[in-house]
């Protein structure tokens, strides 16, 4: 697998010295109904939130797929490009501590077709975003952001942890 | 008082509550088994009605963990399930008590089955409880709304179900959106998509 560790800032240039920032650790898993966890590379602080999930969801393994950290400053948006997924986040905060997180999109990344497409041809419709979402979070914790297949089958899960 | 003491003395009484509670025998075997565990491991009080408060309290956080996490589990295996009214079970009127005592919250449900079921007065169920008999009064009142309004809506569904010939077809499902929090404090926020695909 490989792993990223990636520090992206899309800041303005302008307002750079004047923003806030914040860093995020987005660690993003597969969640299966079988099989056996993969979670070596698993960041130690997101070792709690596994455990917590592990009796109350309905899965009984875990992969890690990639992680990374990201530096996201006062209603900017950020993006994180993962292994498979492109992590897209807005952030709205309010407070010093408590932030909003709105909206928490994470989409796939479309690789470029090699062949052309014929003439009158519409090019497919974009995919609709694996997760949607929006919550709260405070500095130091970590929300489990999760999609999965109304009805069962596997689930992508984000640790989004606000780090202090 | 050791634990096989305190076993002895509370197990039957405790098993009662815990089936109340759940409305299995399996799940109040368990809850009761899980209550004496945590007594092994915790200091319980010495004194006798002090550790029976302290195992029902026990009893009553387990109660209402698994019922979050059943929450969850069935929201998540819910799935593409057929949405049509099947008006039998209403008409057993003990699946309809289950099911109104189902939808109120662990706390209600237990204020209510020990004030109506077992007889308990408001100031009883608050010592056990350890919180004030206003805020048992408050929560029988809350749960009383609650089971009146399942009720009529039950009238209401029943109804509807004996007048109307054809039911509807249900509507595609639409995505789900659940944000709960573990029994260790971890929020989750999660998605149920029919369109979702790995």
């Amino acid at each position: 697998m490989k792993r990223l560790l990636v520090l992206f800032l899309l800041l303005p240039s302008a307002s750079f010295a004047a923003e806030t920032t914040r860093l995020f650790q987005v660690v993003l898993l597969r969640a299966s109904i079988s099989g056996a966890d993969e979670l070596t590379t698993l960041p130690k602080n997101a070792g709690k939130a596994v455990a917590d999930i592990r009796d109350f969801l309905p899965y009984k393994s875990y992969r890690v797929l990639d992680s990374g950290l990201l530096r996201a400053a006062e209603t900017t948006a950020a993006s994180l490009r993962l292994d498979q997924y492109d992590v897209r986040v807005t952030f709205k905060m309010n407070g010093a501590n408590k932030l909003n997180v709105s909206p928490f999109t994470l989409e796939r990344v479309r690789k470029p077709g090699t062949t052309p497409l014929p003439p009158g041809v519409a090019p497919p419709a974009p995919e609709k975003p694996p997760i949607s979402t929006s919550f709260s979070v405070d500095a130091g914790e970590t929300i489990v952001v999760g999609s999965s297949k109304l009805g069962g089958g596997d689930a992508l899960v984000v640790l989004f942890t606000a780090l202090r | 008082m050791t634990l096989v003491a305190l076993f002895d003395r509370h197990q039957a009484r405790l098993y009662r509550f815990a089936l109340r509670l759940s409305g299995s025998d399996e799940e109040a075997e368990d809850l009761v088994q899980d209550a004496f565990v945590r007594a092994a491991r915790a200091r319980v009080p010495e004194d006798d009605e002090a550790a029976l408060r302290w195992l029902v309290r026990v009893v009553e956080n387990l109660a209402r963990d698994r019922w979050r996490r059943r929450v969850v589990r069935e929201t998540f295996a819910r799935g593409r399930r057929s949405e049509t009214y099947d008006p039998r079970p209403t008409l057993d009127a003990a699946a309809t008590v289950r099911a109104a005592l189902a939808s109120l919250s662990p706390r209600q449900r237990a204020i209510v089955v020990r004030h109506h079921l077992d007889g308990e007065d408001a100031a009883a169920i608050a010592a056990t409880l350890g919180i004030a008999p206003v805020t048992v009064r408050w929560h029988l009142a809350a749960a009383r709304k609650r089971l009146l309004a399942w009720a009529l809506l039950t009238i209401v569904v029943i109804a509807t179900a004996l007048l109307v010939q054809r039911p509807t077809p249900a509507p595609p499902p639409a995505a789900r959106h659940i944000q709960c929090t573990t029994p260790g404090g971890t929020r989750v926020v999660w998605t149920l998509d029919p369109d979702f695909h790995m």
